[in-house]
This record gives C-alpha cells, sequence and structure tokens, in this order.
C-alpha cells in the first residue's frame, strides 16, 4: 500500500464521517421535500460505524498519519468516543425535535457529520495547524447547525454572535500558532516538545506570546472566563438539539485539543503555564456555578454549568502540568470527568428536547417543570439522575469524577485551586436542586411531548452514570492509560 | 534589491492583526466586524509567509493557503449570517442583538 493509503486506513473513522457527509448533502439536495427518516437512520448508522471503527483500533499502538499530522492514540481514540457518543445520543433527539420544530431539512445531518469529523480531527491531530483546521470544520457545521430554523430570530441571533466570537478566537488562536511556529521552527507538537526540551525549558519571548495567544482561542472553544460571554445567548438559542451537540462533543473535542497542546507539546516546560491555567480555572468556575445561580431559563443555567465544568476540567489540566505529571495518580480525572460530563449533559437535555411549546417553540423555563414528577415520573427521574451526577453526588459518575478531580488537585499541592473548586461546587448544588424541587414540590401541568428515542437516550445515559458511578475501575483505568498515552 | 528582514515583516503583520483587533472590539456593524476578522487573518498570514523565509522551510507558505482556504469557507458561513440576520431582523447593527437574556 502507498504511503497514503496507510494513512487514509488509520485515520479510517474521519474518512467514513466525511464522505457520508458528503454523500447526504448531496442527496439532500436531490431529495425534496426530506424523506422522513431516512437521513436521520443513515447518520446513526455512520455514526455508529465510526464509533465501531474507533473502538477497533483501541488496542492496536500509537501511530502516525498523514507525515505526523494526525496521531492514532489512546488519548485521541477516547476523546473521539467522548465526542461520538455525544453526537449519537444528541442525534437520538434530533428528527423528532426538528419535527417539532418545523425544520425539515437534510443538510442538517450532513452538518451534524462534518461537526463529528472536526471533532475526531481535533480529538487526534497532533499539529497545532491541524488542531487549527479541524476545529474550523468543526465549528463552521455548529454555525450553520445554530442557525438552521432560518425565519427563528433567536437562533439566527445564536449562530451569528457565535459566529464572529468564533472567528476572532480563531484568529487569535492562529496568530499564536504563528508566533510558535517562528519560535521552534515548526507545528509539529512533537517537535516543538523536543525544542522546549532542548533549550532547557527556557521559553523565548516569541514563544511565550503564542502560547498565550494559543490559550486565549482555546479559552474561547471550551467558554472558560474571561472569554465565556457567548455561551449563555449561543445556548439558550440555537434548538436544543445543536445545544446538546455543543455542550457534549464540542467540550470534549476541544479540552482534548487543549489537553494534548498543554501535556503533550508543554509538558517539558508547562511550570510557566500552571499560573495562568490556575487563574482561568478559578475564575471560570466561580463565575460559571455564581452565573448559574440566577438564570430562569433551563437551557441558560446549563450554559453557565457548562462553564463551571469547563473550570473543574481546567483544574485537572492545571494540575497535571503543575506536577511532572507522569508521578501523578490523577492524571486520567481529566479525561474520566470529560466522559462522565457527556453523559449527564446528553441525559439532560434529552428531557429539555422535549420540552416545546404548541408552536414548536422551546419552553425550556424552570416553571414548565412543575408536576412533571407526578405527570411523568421516569422522566423526572431520569432527569433528577443527571442533575445529581452534575452535582457530584453519590453515587453517580459524577461525583466519582469531581473525586478524582479534586484529588489529583490536592496532590499536585493545588489546594488553594481545589477550595476555589470546593465552593463553586457547592454553590452548584443548589441550582441543580431548584429544577427537583419544581418537578417534585410544585404542581402543575408539563407539556412534554412523546418521543421514545429520546426516552432511550436518557435511559442509556442514566443507566451508564449509575454503573460507572458504582464501578469505575475499568474506565478509570481506560482514562489513565489515555492521558499518559500523550506524555509518551 | 535587498532582503526585507524579519522584523519589518512583523511589525506590519502586528499592525494588521492589531487593527483588526479593534475594528472587531469597537465596530457595531456586523459586516465591517467581519472585515476585521479578516484583516486579522491577513496579518497571520504575513506573519506565517515572514517566519516561513527566516527559517528556510515551506510550511509557512503552505499555512497561509490552508487560511486563506479555510477563511473564504468562513466567509460563505459568515456572509450567510448576515443574509439570515437581515432578513429577520432588517438591521445588521450588533447594538440590535438583544433577543435573549436574563
Amino acid at each position: 500500500m502507498p504511503p497514503v493509503m496507510d494513512s487514509v486506513a488509520l485515520a479510517a473513522p474521519l474518512v467514513l464521517l466525511a464522505l457520508m457527509g458528503v454523500v447526504l448533502m448531496v442527496a439532500a439536495a436531490v431529495f425534496r421535500p426530506m424523506p422522513k427518516g431516512a437521513f436521520w437512520m443513515a447518520s446513526c448508522a455512520t455514526v455508529a460505524g465510526a464509533l465501531v471503527l474507533v473502538a477497533l483500533s483501541s488496542g492496536q499502538p500509537a501511530n502516525e498519519a498523514f507525515s505526523g499530522m494526525l496521531r492514532m492514540d489512546a488519548f485521541g481514540n477516547f476523546f473521539a468516543c467522548a465526542s461520538l457518543l455525544g453526537g449519537l445520543f444528541a442525534l437520538l433527539l434530533t428528527e423528532s425535535y426538528m419535527e417539532r420544530i418545523g425544520v425539515r431539512v437534510g443538510e442538517l445531518y450532513a452538518l451534524m457529520l462534518f461537526a463529528l469529523c472536526g471533532m475526531l480531527g481535533m480529538a487526534y491531530s497532533n499539529d497545532l495547524m491541524m488542531v487549527f483546521i479541524s476545529l474550523e470544520v468543526m465549528s463552521l457545521a455548529i454555525y450553520a447547525m445554530c442557525a438552521i430554523k432560518r425565519s427563528d430570530e433567536r437562533a439566527v441571533e445564536s449562530g451569528f454572535k457565535y459566529f464572529i466570537l468564533g472567528a476572532f478566537s480563531s484568529a487569535i488562536m492562529l496568530y499564536g500558532v504563528a508566533f510558535v511556529f517562528g519560535a521552534t521552527g515548526s507545528t509539529s507538537l512533537t517537535t516543538i516538545a523536543h525544542s522546549l526540551a532542548s533549550s532547557g525549558g527556557e521559553a523565548g519571548t516569541l514563544l511565550l506570546v503564542g502560547v498565550a495567544l494559543l490559550f486565549v482561542g482555546f479559552g474561547f472553544k471550551v467558554a472558560s472566563v474571561p472569554f465565556h460571554m457567548w455561551a449563555p445567548d449561543v445556548y439558550q438559542g440555537a434548538p436544543t438539539t445543536v445545544t446538546a451537540l455543543m455542550a457534549t462533543g464540542v467540550k470534549a473535542a476541544s479540552f482534548a485539543a487543549f489537553g494534548r497542546v498543554v501535556i503533550g507539546a508543554l509538558g517539558e516546560d508547562a511550570g510557566h503555564w500552571s499560573g495562568a491555567l490556575w487563574v482561568m480555572a478559578a475564575a471560570t468556575m466561580l463565575v460559571g456555578n455564581l452565573g448559574a445561580l440566577v438564570q430562569n431559563d433551563l437551557k441558560r443555567m446549563f450554559a453557565y454549568s457548562s462553564i463551571a465544568h469547563a473550570g473543574y476540567m481546567l483544574m485537572a489540566l492545571s494540575s497535571v502540568s503543575e506536577a511532572g505529571a507522569v508521578e501523578n495518580d490523577g492524571i486520567g480525572s481529566l479525561a474520566f470527568y470529560m466522559l462522565a460530563y457527556v453523559f449527564m449533559n446528553a441525559g439532560a437535555f434529552a428531557v429539555l428536547s422535549l420540552m416545546t411549546d404548541e408552536k414548536g417553540d422551546d419552553a425550556t423555563d424552570i416553571a414548565k417543570l412543575s408536576g412533571l414528577g407526578k405527570s411523568h415520573p421516569w422522566l423526572a427521574a431520569g432527569l433528577s439522575l443527571c442533575l445529581i451526577s452534575l452535582a457530584g453526588l453519590p453515587p453517580t459518575m459524577g461525583f466519582i469524577g469531581k473525586f478524582y478531580l479534586f484529588a489529583a488537585a490536592i496532590g499536585a499541592g493545588q489546594v488553594g485551586l481545589a477550595m476555589v473548586g470546593a465552593l463553586g461546587a457547592a454553590a452548584g448544588v443548589y441550582y441543580y436542586l431548584r429544577p427537583m424541587v419544581y418537578m417534585y414540590m410544585k404542581d402543575g401541568h408539563p407539556e412534554i411531548a412523546q418521543d421514545g428515542r429520546a426516552k432511550l437516550a436518557l435511559g442509556v445515559c442514566g443507566a451508564l452514570l449509575v454503573v460507572f458511578g458504582l464501578m469505575p475501575s475499568a474506565v478509570l483505568a481506560w482514562a489513565d492509560v489515555a492521558v499518559r498515552s500523550v506524555i509518551g | 534589491m535587498e532582503a526585507v528582514g524579519l522584523t519589518p515583516v512583523l511589525v506590519v503583520s502586528t499592525a494588521l492583526f492589531t487593527l483588526g483587533v479593534i475594528g472587531v472590539l469597537t465596530r457595531k456593524n456586523a459586516l465591517i466586524v467581519f472585515m476585521s476578522v479578516e484583516l486579522m487573518l491577513n496579518g497571520v498570514n504575513l506573519a506565517f509567509v515572514g517566519f516561513s523565509r527566516q527559517t528556510g522551510s515551506m510550511d509557512g507558505h503552505v499555512f497561509a493557503i490552508f487560511v486563506m482556504a479555510v477563511a473564504a469557507a468562513e466567509a460563505a458561513v459568515g456572509l450567510a449570517l448576515v443574509i439570515l440576520l437581515f432578513r429577520n431582523r432588517l438591521t445588521v447593527q450588533l447594538d440590535d442583538l438583544d433577543r435573549m437574556g436574563g
């Protein structure tokens, strides 16, 4: 086989997603109006196929594809799985939700596959230029998906705000890439790590500026303070299932790329940056949790919640970079928490996607949950489980995840940061339990759509949260192997 | 003809980038803001080419082409969104984007 075919074979999940995306895009132009079910089935099958391909390659040793642009290793596999699972859950909710809000376009599914292809690219990319291109592949698809309901003012506004701030932040990030390229002569993460190691960890001004700009760019993408202001409006305005994808897949992919840059490329030199990460993490945890306290719209609350969770994961990143990584037992906590975060958000958004009024608009005000415990006991139970997990209470995966996250931070000597995080998490318990008060202690007649697939998504997420909450060792071991594979 | 050193290239590149940032932060018209983002990307391109000349590798030139391709795709999506915005609201002023909140 010529080398390029070897690379294509290694990157089979990405190739599959991209090809099927193109096929669906053409099909959407040919088959109008969109045949019911076909696009949905095809995209579900594609994502499931990509998951199988990732799983099949998980036993292989780390391998480079496309002259080192992609590195197919356990870290990439882990985050690719997280993104694909987020995508699969979002897809489960998509068709009937889009039917309810009156959007019947096949292009949506093609865009979804393109976005997932970009996410996988971010999970595997071992080169800053590849990170940028994957990020754009993902983001451009998501901008369009936000505004997919073209007559909805808020959806269009959300798409446009996301676009302007996204384009601004990727330009900043790209300037960072250019400076790192100027300082080290390469954009390959492996080469950057080597050149840092050979210079004895002495970073020049050019490199410092470059990495600072990179951090600003990543900060926007993961919605960390002070670059978080787009998240509430975008989460609220976008169609609920697109928000679900943003809260799961996009977050996982962004943290995959951010993590690989911090751990893989700057690892040798990470002490320089852990101060910046410390400040970002502390501010993000506080602002996210405090902002969520006063929200009455559930989607907006989940936006602030996602900011807060970005803070927890930044704390993990900060402690990994602080403690000479390899000796740290909590090194897998970042990956483990990411997976837990995907499950709990996907479950919660499954319920949110059912909350539409008779006109087909979102009705996600918290008061609309009143009486859900009586009228839909299973839905209420599932949502409660996800909220308990988000709050970090046992017996869920969220509890184990937070436990290891804080243990890792304290193990790395970042007791102050852990205390800030614990304060934020305490505030979090209040706003995560508030919807439960509405569901179980107030009377009302919630308007909830019927949809078996959303219930399936909620059921699977809830079950996984409990199972991995009680028996986390297998996933923890996998997460540990994954993060260690980057340190190499 | 005397070759231009790295410093002037970086000065122009930083000036372009900074002008772009100022434009994004201060202008209120969606199209002008969008143009400012393009200005930032051009500053980046210049930096890539400058660094590439200094190190003697072709990588930076290739990256500049990549960035142009991405910028074109971004323009397609961005202008489509501006048109949608105008159809819905009959304005492209960013101050008027206030349909969400609290």
